[in-house]
């Protein structure tokens, strides 16, 4: 997890990529337009028999939210973890 | 201590299904577009979508809106039929090529020419997708297609349909432009523009049209990872995207 600034408010926030993988169906959209690398296919079939995405296990997620724009199948989740 | 917070999802006017499109088809984003518009707007009980027949026949299981079907082709005259019977609504019809650009061609021409204020989303990904890809009116020249397998000849069938370009010649239309999904800035381009022909309809009442050019990767025999690339090789050159016409300014 890295923490980084956020905005105005100067807050260390951390940004989070889940994967919903009873939508994803494989087409690789997301890892391809990831500018950190910090999606890869994983090595676990899902019931259509297809390889989802999922976050590297040292993923280096910027929040910038690509991956969820040319997701056909709204599969993507964007978290953000905040020190309260 | 840590708080996480979902900072975006999916959107609210989706239903929990997984649609049956194929991976890196484009009809999942401009679900999800609409989706995220219906939101934003909070319409979703006020927003009537005409299903077509093709690929996104089944629509009305993934927007939580309420849908009617038509018969194929005759969309957008159900669409102005249902914008009659409620002007209070915002009605738009939803597209595919095969239906708006081939079997519907007729209607789309009549009524974009008497100027129904209704919205029409006109999804062109260049093949007959629900059929097993076989050749549209608006596969570009060259393309193999099921029934092209030596690729469209321009002798033989002649060039492609621009839609557009054709209803920009009425007076009638407001707003036509033709957008891509391809990459996120595209994506988010052909949002606004769905917005936008949304406004018109609820601000002008006039008749607007939003073509997508809208990857197939199955039909176009390419990884879902190239789609863009060969929108933007093959297609954009046969059709610009852009704003077509818009009278609203």
């Amino acid at each position: 997890m890295v923490l980084r600034l956020k905005g105005n408010e100067g807050k260390p926030v951390a940004y989070q990529v889940r994967i919903l993988t009873e939508y994803c169906k494989g087409c690789e959209l997301c890892v391809a337009v990831c500018p950190k690398g910090a999606l890869e296919m994983s090595d676990e079939l899902t019931d259509l028999g297809v390889r989802p995405a999922c976050p590297k296990a040292d993923a280096e997620c910027t929040g910038c939210t690509l991956c969820y724009q040319v997701c056909p199948d709204a599969a993507i989740e964007i978290w953000e973890t905040a020190e309260a | 201590m840590t708080q996480a917070a979902m900072k975006l999802g999916r959107p609210k006017a989706l239903l929990d299904n997984r649609t049956h499109y194929c991976p890196g088809c484009g009809h999942g984003v401009v679900h999800r577009i609409l989706a995220e518009i219906i939101d934003e707007w909070d319409i979703r009980d006020s927003c009537i979508g005409m299903a077509p027949v093709g690929c996104a026949v089944l629509a009305y299981q993934y927007l939580d809106i309420d849908m009617c079907e038509a018969a194929h082709g005759r969309t957008p005259e159900v669409a102005a039929g249902v914008k009659r019977a409620r002007p209070d609504k915002l009605v738009f019809s939803y597209q595919g090529d095969g239906d708006l650009a081939a079997i519907g061609t007729n209607e789309i021409v009549h009524v974009a020419n008497r100027g129904e204020p209704i919205s029409v989303i006109f999804i062109n990904n260049a093949v007959y997708g629900m059929t097993g890809g076989q050749m549209a009116p608006t596969t570009v020249p060259g393309q193999k297609t099921t029934t092209s397998p030596k690729g469209r000849s321009i002798t033989g069938e002649g060039y492609p349909l621009r839609v557009c370009e054709l209803l920009a010649t009425l007076e009638q239309p407001a707003y036509i432009e033709r957008c891509v999904i391809g990459t996120p800035n595209k994506i988010r381009r052909t949002k606004n523009a769905i917005k936008k022909s949304f406004r018109v309809q609820r601000d002008l009442k006039a008749f607007s049209l939003v073509e997508v050019l809208s990857p197939c990767p199955t039909y176009w025999r390419v990884p879902p990872t190239k789609a863009a690339e060969y929108i933007e090789t093959y297609m954009e050159e046969i059709f610009p995207p852009g704003i077509i016409k818009d009278t609203t300014k």
